[in-house]
């Protein structure tokens, strides 16, 4: 069923839509929020609340990507509960990459006249002028959180690329933000 | 971490974009892109410029008739039962190697090469987890070699099997014999970097090139992840196909100062070869080449189902043309597997707006008899038609 079929569902209230939407996106949601918790268990539990999450969203809301909305709630829920995890009990490759991108705008840094819309909107606009799979790599680094050797059998790189195209990604992203104001 | 949190409302697009599986696995992407920008476009041409094709539609096919269609890439996993023996068996073992397979599309029987044998070819049922097998014949690839290529399948249906060592460096030479470049790849066209919109077409064939390439037998393919195709004003873009080593609208780079991409062999190659060698190339195409507006990636027809029968469907475009009083019904034949699944399986049903591709023609009394792939799309504000992932 297409997002639209399966928006109609929801806004019908008809519970066909979570099944649907598990169909279609629940391997995804499952993926993120095990990227972000490495755990099974909590993973399903995120996925749960995940579906929860988009049966009080819609309606009203009628997001133009299921998809993006989805996989969005599943982050969000999967990031609320790992920072009710001390940092010692997080998958030390997930607190790398938390780490490597809070490097690139540290809370202290933060303008505090800008939202966290406002800087996500800059960091589309910067990822959108990258080359895509220089975009997709970070895009699966810091949104998706795989690890470097997904990434890299993803797309067919070696790890050590997939470093430094990372690297070289988030100095842009940080000097473009301090061009931009953001980034005090 | 103020900023994590902010990545989570990225734009749509990028996060949907970067969830797509990618086309090829181990391709580059810097080529992956590039094929899918040559197939869009040329889509785009056929797809969205009214008053090409002044003819009749029934002779020279559905371009112009439909506004743009955005297509995408789908993977529906069909019952056991109905599906083809590419997509049961992905992968088939013949004498101590494992073949990938390369095309999903089966091999003209015209095609085929000398019997080498038989396999039992073993697959997995998605939806059942049961194991199934069956004893395939294993052919040859014509001029190409066995260790490289195969073709399995059995009554006739043949598909297009690779064993793939990943990106190794290789002479020219190595691959033209490999894989018989020069007997099975045609160069069916080309634009010129500079000159966009304008295509061309090479009526003399490629024999030209091909004798020109075995000057360079020695120049090294090699694959460079960093690097990318050739290119500059006068670069020759060329399309090359060999259906019997499932290479499909693939590209081929030539520019003037001797370098030589492709992607033919699904890693992005980038090779040197004499400037007066690529100029030979560039010229004898820009020479012999003809103009033409007849590109085409894949036939397409769009429209309605307005009528289901067991081995038929009446597709009804009148509402997706651009002009209503274009609008026709064909009877597209269903018996092949991969249409008669859609409507066994109830995937398309009567009132849906469904892409038909097809090969060949569409006959004078609008029968189209070898339509191969059908999606389902829905209706854009802007009276396009798009095809959900």
């Amino acid at each position: 069923m297409d997002d639209t079929g399966i928006l109609d569902l929801y806004f019908a209230r008809d519970e066909q839509a979570i099944r649907e939407t598990d169909s279609r996106f629940g391997s995804r949601c499952r993926e993120i929020a095990y990227h972000i918790l490495r755990n099974r268990e909590d993973a399903e539990e995120v996925v749960s609340d995940t579906y929860n999450g988009v049966w009080n969203a819609i309606p009203p809301a009628r997001p133009d990507s299921l998809l993006a909305f989805v996989s969005r709630i599943a982050r969000n829920q999967a990031l609320k509960r790992l920072e009710h995890q001390t940092r010692l009990k997080r998958d030390p490759g997930v607190q790398v990459s938390l780490d490597e991108l809070a490097e690139v705008l540290p809370d202290q840094r933060w303008n505090p006249a800008e939202t966290e819309q406002d800087v996500a909107q800059l960091i589309s606009d910067f990822l959108r002028n990258e080359r895509a799979e220089v975009r997709n790599v970070f895009l699966r680094k810091y949104y998706f959180f795989d690890s470097t050797r997904e990434i890299a059998q993803r797309y067919g790189f070696t790890e050590s690329k997939v470093k430094n195209m990372l690297f070289r990604t988030r100095d842009k992203l940080r000097e473009y933000l301090r061009q931009e104001g953001v980034y005090l | 971490m103020k900023i994590v949190h902010a990545m989570s409302y990225l734009d749509d697009d990028l996060i949907a974009g970067a969830a797509e599986p990618p086309r090829r696995k181990n391709s580059k992407v810097i080529w992956g892109v590039l094929a899918a920008c040559l197939v869009l476009a040329v889509c785009a041409a056929v797809l969205s410029l009214p008053g090409l094709h002044k003819g009749p539609a029934v002779a020279e096919g559905t371009h112009g008739k439909y506004k743009m269609v955005q297509p995408a890439e789908t993977a529906r996993v069909w019952p056991w039962a109905y599906s083809t023996v590419g997509e049961k068996y992905p992968t088939v073992d013949f004498e101590g190697t494992e073949y990938s397979i390369r095309w999903y599309r089966p091999v003209g029987e015209d095609e085929l090469g000398e019997l080498l044998g038989t396999t039992e070819a073993k697959g997995t049922d998605p939806d059942t987890g049961d194991a199934h097998s069956e004893t395939v014949e294993i052919r040859a690839v014509p001029g190409a070699s066995v260790n490289k290529m195969i073709l399995a399948g059995r009554d006739g249906e043949c598909y297009v099997y690779r064993f793939d060592d990943g990106p190794i460096d290789i002479t020219l030479g190595d691959a033209m014999e490999l894989y018989g470049l020069p007997e099975n790849l045609r160069f069916t066209g080309f634009q010129i970097e500079g000159l966009e919109g304008k295509y061309f077409q090479l009526p003399e064939g490629d024999g030209e090139i091909w004798e020109i390439l075995s000057d360079c037998q020695d120049s090294m393919l090699t694959v460079d992840e960093d690097s990318y195709p050739a290119s500059g004003d006068g670069t020759v873009q060329f399309t090359v196909s060999a259906e019997v080593l499932g290479i499909y609208k693939r590209v081929f780079y030539v520019s003037e100062d001797g370098t030589v991409s492709t992607n033919i062999l699904d890693y992005g190659y980038t090779c040197k070869i004499s400037p007066e060698d690529a100029q030979r190339i560039i010229h004898y195409a820009k020479e012999s080449g003809v103009e033409t507006d007849e590109v085409s990636y894949e036939h397409y027809v769009i429209g309605v189902v307005v009528e289901c029968g067991e081995d038929y469907l009446l597709v009804d475009d009148t509402s997706i043309c651009i002009n209503p009083q274009d609008g026709q019904v064909y009877r597209i034949d269903a018996e092949d597997l991969r249409m008669q699944r859609n409507l066994v399986c109830g995937a398309v049903q009567e009132g849906d707006i469904v892409v038909v591709s097809y090969e060949g023609e569409i006959s004078e009394d609008l029968e189209i008899r070898d339509a191969y792939d059908m999606q389902k799309g829905f209706l854009m504000e802007d009276g396009g038609v798009a095809v959900p992932e």
